[in-house]
């Protein structure tokens, strides 16, 4: 018997975020960490972060909160505002509903001094058998 | 067969100093959960209620009060009006 498991959420979401927003932002960047050498300057990133899961759903579905961040040199919320607005709208394979979460948080990191802006969604996903 | 609440009786269980206690009890575990530089705040409303407040750059960063909430059962969203 196949046993069912979780699947990466985060990684579909970023996997989609970057095929749907590649056209409409060239220089954006998005992952699920990072990069190491980011620094004021540099250019914008979009991470994609699973942020734990209250296990109500398990063993037929997960439903981790997801957080979505931008990292820019300088206020800009473009970058969230779309993503906030794709997730919210569109259907992504594998998973079956993203409801919101938080609304956009901004703030700055005192590492680097870029400016962040944050939201969550939080996701249904059905567990499946690995292929 | 039909159902009717009984809105009182609802009221009585919500306003009980069980369910405060509760409230109370998630309120200091999410608290707990999220570490250093964490304010938890209990009031009462026309019933208890706790809040949980950390700096902005760390839920933005790091997911502190998000992943504080998963842990303790609790998904965080946006207040309805």
């Amino acid at each position: 018997m196949s046993e069912r498991e979780p699947r990466d959420v985060a990684r579909i979401v970023k996997d989609w975020l970057k095929a749907d927003l590649a056209t409409r932002f060239p220089t954006l960047s998005v992952a699920l960490e990072l990069p190491a050498n980011w620094t004021l300057g540099s250019g914008p990133v979009l991470l994609v972060e699973d942020d734990g899961d209250t296990m109500g759903m398990w063993p037929a579905a997960t439903s981790p909160t997801i957080r979505v961040t931008s990292w820019t040199s300088g206020r800009e919320l473009k970058y969230v505002h779309a993503a906030l607005t794709r997730l919210l709208t569109q259907r992504i394979p594998g998973i079956a509903k993203l409801l919101p979460g938080t609304g956009i948080l901004e703030a700055r990191d005192d590492k680097t001094r870029g400016d962040l802006a944050s939201f969550t969604v939080r996701a249904r996903a059905r567990t499946a058998v690995p292929q | 067969m039909t159902f009717k609440p009984d809105h009182h009786g609802m009221e009585e269980v919500l306003k009980s100093a069980g369910v405060a206690a509760e409230i109370h009890a998630l309120g200091k575990r999410v608290g707990d959960n999220a570490g250093d530089a964490v304010w938890v705040d209990h009031y009462t409303t026309d019933r208890a209620a706790a809040s949980v407040t950390i700096p902005a750059a760390r839920q933005a960063k790091h997911g502190t009060l998000t992943k504080a909430a998963s842990a303790a059962g609790l998904e965080v969203k946006a207040r309805s009006v």
